[in-house]
């Protein structure tokens, strides 16, 4: 435990110490996040987390993700993220768990703002987290239990659909995106236990003749306040007979210094027991998370700066036909945002679970996570 | 003069007021240009903006000003960041009588891809009338532009924060365009103070 305070110490001094002197460079580039050259943007964010707990402790280049935008015309354009973490895959002999992907890369029609077209590789309008994940954005570390185990963030997909915004009246704002994906695979239900990370489809081959649809209806009844509902649903393996349904339901309202956040989700899976049995697998999990910002621009020469304290309550359920196999999670941060742009984060997570027919919990597991993340 | 591309934006916009904007009878609406209609990324003229701000605009005449370097080194302190241009150029809507209606400023801030052109309007004692989005080139985030989010800038002065999580409300999924059109508001704000130190304005 002290050892973990310890860190905490070390990243709050990380964050806070040396920022006398702005850097000397008046060069646009260093004024704007990012490179215009023509009709193409390029910038991208980054990421380097500090893990500590009871396994041990490690660096993590967890993401760089450069990103491509270009204005084809006034009504087309191309956006794409390509995403590298963990430090990429390294040629040579040694096995890496480093990944290189393409997150998104789509092109945008636009006819107006209440209609849309879009097509490639699609980020899943699935909860709120899906689409806007970016690490910079994000005042925790780790994302949501819920958006990994329930919803497989970040899930990109391979479609097309509409999407847009309109107003209801001047403070009522209405906006949905709706896509039809290749959708899931046959991993995505192992020995019974609904996995929708294992079960992420191909970006370039469906694994069934029957796509998926994917979409998000928000509502917004005035500034800071939007709930949104959304659902994937399609079917998973490769007969094309079984269905798998991920609905989920997002918050956020926002006043003053304050923000919340929730999300819940639901998955459930047709499966095939044993010949001729027909069994559903369901998980579930939600979070509801706050944020105080505090101490704006008191550091006189970042008068950007702020402070964020943040607190997140995690909660899911792996298989909900069981007793056990679930997990909670309680995560209380301390940010600074030297900018908007550039975050460093320092998270305590306390965990615990309940493994198969077991009622009572384990033992809480204590762990700290700093990062820093930025885009550029 | 150094001409950025935000001067020459800037200088377009000056050309196309003095072609456009002297006299304009009060209450009549300025007819978009066919390119325009054909864009939906212009979502307004400098003209139409202005129009939009203030009613029984009868003319408008331009200032081109420069700040000092102090001004400069001043502004780049409370902001954090250097201003892009020295050059402020401020339109000043007139009624029939010849009174001044307000000041306004055309800025242009980038957002999360691409720069957002805009323009803050305020009144003749530099409180902001409206902000009102000419130009916004992104796919997402296009919120920013909305009625119920640029109502927020309305009475900010140049000592208002101006900031996300205190006076200004953020957009999820638009923090880099919110963030960049507080900005430019602060900027456009500090930059009219300055001149008015000067008895410029």
């Amino acid at each position: 435990m002290w050892r973990i305070v310890g860190f905490v110490g070390l990243g709050l001094w990380v964050a806070s110490a040396g920022w006398a002197e702005a850097p000397s460079s008046t060069s646009p580039l260093y004024q704007k996040p990012f490179l215009i050259k023509g009709r193409a943007s390029l910038g991208g964010y980054m990421d380097l987390e500090f893990h500590a707990g009871d396994e041990g402790s490690t660096f993590d280049p967890h993401r760089f993700v450069p990103f491509i935008y270009a204005e084809v015309s006034d009504r087309v354009h191309v956006a794409s993220e390509i995403e590298y973490e963990h430090g990429g895959e390294v040629a040579g002999d040694e096995e890496t768990d480093g990944e290189i992907s393409i997150e998104f890369a789509t092109v945008d029609v636009k006819a107006a703002d209440a209609l849309n077209f879009r097509g490639g590789i699609i980020l899943s309008p699935l909860g709120r987290l899906n689409v806007y994940h970016d690490s910079p954005m994000l005042d925790l570390t780790e994302r949501p239990l819920v958006d990994r185990d329930v919803i497989p963030t970040t899930l990109s997909e391979t479609g097309l659909g509409l999407y847009g915004s309109f107003g209801l009246t001047e403070m009522l704002l209405v906006n949905y995106e709706g896509y039809i994906v290749n959708g899931f695979k046959d991993s995505a239900v192992e020995d019974g236990v609904l996995d929708p990370h294992e079960g992420a489809g191909s970006k370039s081959e469906d694994n069934n003749n029957s796509r998926a649809f994917v979409g998000r209806l928000g509502l917004s009844p005035w500034l800071g306040t939007e709930v949104g509902v959304s659902v994937h649903t399609g079917d998973y393996d490769s007969l094309g007979a079984q269905n798998l349904t991920i609905s989920a339901l997002d918050a956020r309202f926002a006043t003053g210094p304050f923000e919340f956040l929730a999300e819940g989700a639901l998955g459930r899976a047709d499966y095939e027991a044993s010949p001729g049995v027909e069994e559903t697998a369901e998980s579930a999990g939600f979070y509801l998370e706050g944020h105080f910002h505090f101490l704006s621009g008191a550091i006189r020469p970042l008068p950007q700066s702020v402070f964020t304290a943040a607190a997140r309550l995690d909660y899911v359920d792996h298989d909900q036909n069981v007793d056990g196999l679930d997990q909670e999670r309680l995560t209380l941060g301390l940010n600074f945002r030297i900018t908007e742009e550039t975050v460093f984060k320092n998270d305590l997570l306390f965990d615990r679970g309940r493994a198969l027919d077991v009622s009572d919990w384990d033992d809480t597991q204590t762990a700290y996570r700093f990062s820093v993340a930025t885009y550029f | 003069m150094r001409f950025s591309r935000l001067n020459a934006w800037l200088a377009s916009s000056l050309i196309f007021l003095a072609e456009r904007a002297v006299p304009v009878r009060a209450g009549e609406p300025a007819r978009p240009s066919e390119a325009e209609i054909g864009s939906i990324q212009h979502y307004l003229t400098p003209d139409q903006a202005i129009h939009e701000i203030w009613t029984g605009v009868a003319s408008i005449d331009t200032l081109m000003a420069r700040l000092t370097p102090q001004e400069m080194a001043s502004i780049k302190k409370t902001l954090g960041q250097a201003a892009p241009s020295d050059t402020v150029i401020v339109f000043r809507p007139r009624d029939a009588h010849g009174t001044v209606l307000g000041h306004a400023v055309i800025g242009e801030e980038i957002g999360k891809y691409r720069p957002i052109t805009f323009l803050v309007g305020t009144s003749p004692d530099l409180e902001v009338r409206n902000v009102e989005v000419l130009v916004y080139r992104e796919s997402r985030g296009g919120e920013v532009r909305f009625p119920r989010f640029l109502r927020q800038y309305r009475g900010k002065s140049f000592v208002s924060p101006i900031r996300t999580n205190r006076d200004i409300i953020n957009i999820a999924g638009a923090t880099l365009s919110v963030n960049a059109l507080n900005l430019g508001v602060k900027r456009v704000l500090l930059s009219l103070e300055a001149l008015r130190d000067r008895k410029v304005l």
